[in-house]
């Protein structure tokens, strides 16, 4: 067969499928939708590396933390002097806090199936190591860094924002 | 104000000499810490910068504390941009290790840093930031959404290793489309494609608490072609390891 046929063909085959999957597949997706509306409104990311002592402070709840922890919108992350987090968001933006540090996660929401959303951090003191992610890739308008006398608006990829904080 | 201007002046004279006032002091640096050759500062055992025997206005990056960002060339070597707005000003930053500060009267200030005194002042802080996400692609048979191409395994095994190496990891899979059909009807098939995948993941026993399905439809080709072309690497799965 030439290729428009083999074309019209394949064209005729996705969508025989999909008038068979959209009834089978009905209750299935909507489980899947329910269960990522449900994750994009909680959990920003996850803590993966962790050196000395840091603390999330959640709804006025001061917090432990260990590797696998998540990090929710809203969360204070604050690390003791010679400690350090790392921190993977879920668009795959990468956050790692210094010593003596204490960042806020303002806001966090992301669309895994348009890579719309917000990231808004602040960093009240110390350092911070970001490498950019989905959403900032998606639209750099979406993601902003907030230091006191700073903002940042970003075109990817890697930086490291210090801040003086009160010892100033 | 007057003290913004005679930061501006030092800043531009700094290797040549002057000091506060009207003493001329000749000086390799105007700083009130000791540098090394390249530019970094000295630090003592405890990692706390070393004093000249003056004070210096000017702050001096990496001793003393201040706001700035620094941008870094990427894994690749590539640089992006970054915007910083003080105030009303505004400051972009695009080659790697370039700066910018807030000076001691609030004012933006580019001051260029190098991969020595990053090294020396962040070197730890980069050395803990979290693995890169890896990515993984497999393909489906043509016109299909359940059987993946032979090769597949393959991937699959090597995204596994990938895994094992990992802590706390989670795992993203997003499935795609070529542009055949509604942007409506290919994202419901682009999740097919993802959960199939899934569903194959955990019968290799990886845990559903890590796995998260999304479909893309046809918003991210592989192969950019018109609306309603037939392209065989399009019709893929993704599997993000972050």
């Amino acid at each position: 067969m030439n290729w428009r046929t083999k074309l019209l063909l394949n064209r005729k085959a996705e969508g025989t499928k999909l008038k068979r999957s959209n009834s089978i597949l009905g209750v299935a997706l909507v489980l899947i939708s329910l269960t990522s509306i449900a994750d994009a409104a909680e959990r920003a990311g996850t803590i993966k590396t962790l050196k000395g002592s840091v603390n999330i402070s959640r709804v006025g709840e001061s917090l432990d933390v260990k590797v696998g922890d998540a990090v929710m919108a809203g969360d204070t992350l604050t690390t003791e002097a010679l400690s350090f987090a790392g921190i993977t968001l879920r668009d795959n933006t990468r956050l790692t806090a210094g010593p003596s540090s204490s960042l806020v996660i303002d806001q966090f929401s992301f669309d895994t199936t348009t890579h719309q959303g917000r990231l808004n951090t602040s960093v009240k003191k110390g350092s911070l190591a970001v490498v950019s992610g989905q959403l900032a890739k998606a639209n750099p308008e979406s993601v902003s860094f907030n230091t006191g006398s700073m903002t940042l608006g970003v075109r990817g990829t890697e930086f490291i924002i210090e801040v003086a904080g009160e010892q100033k | 104000m007057a003290k913004a201007a005679k930061n501006a002046v030092l800043t531009t004279v700094a290797t040549l000499s002057v000091s506060l006032g009207a003493i001329w002091v000749p000086m390799v640096e105007a700083g009130s810490y000791v540098k090394s050759p390249s530019g970094v500062p000295v630090r003592d055992t405890q990692g706390v910068c070393v004093r000249t025997t003056y004070t210096s206005s000017k702050l001096q990056p990496g001793c003393d504390p201040m706001d700035r960002v620094i941008l870094l060339p990427d894994a690749e070597g590539k640089v992006g941009a970054v915007i910083v707005a003080v105030g009303q000003s505004s400051e972009l930053i695009d080659s790697a290790y370039g700066s910018v500060q807030v000076g001691e009267a609030g004012e933006i200030e580019s001051l260029a840093s190098s991969a020595e005194e990053v090294q020396a002042s962040f070197g730890q802080l980069l050395a803990t930031q979290p693995r890169a996400s890896d990515r993984f692609v497999v393909r489906f048979l043509p016109g299909s959404a359940t059987e993946l191409t032979p090769d597949s395994a393959v991937v699959i095994q090597a995204m596994l290793d990938d895994l094992s190496k990992r802590k706390a990891p989670e795992i993203r899979v997003t499935g795609h489309t070529d542009t055949v059909g509604s942007l409506d009807a290919n994202d419901r098939l682009s999740k097919q494609r993802a959960q199939t995948v899934v569903d194959i993941l955990a019968a290799q026993g990886i845990s559903l608490d890590l796995l998260e399905a999304a479909g893309r439809g046809e918003r991210e080709l592989a192969v950019p072609t018109a609306d309603n072309v037939d392209e065989p690497d399009n019709r893929r799965v993704e599997i993000i390891v972050r």
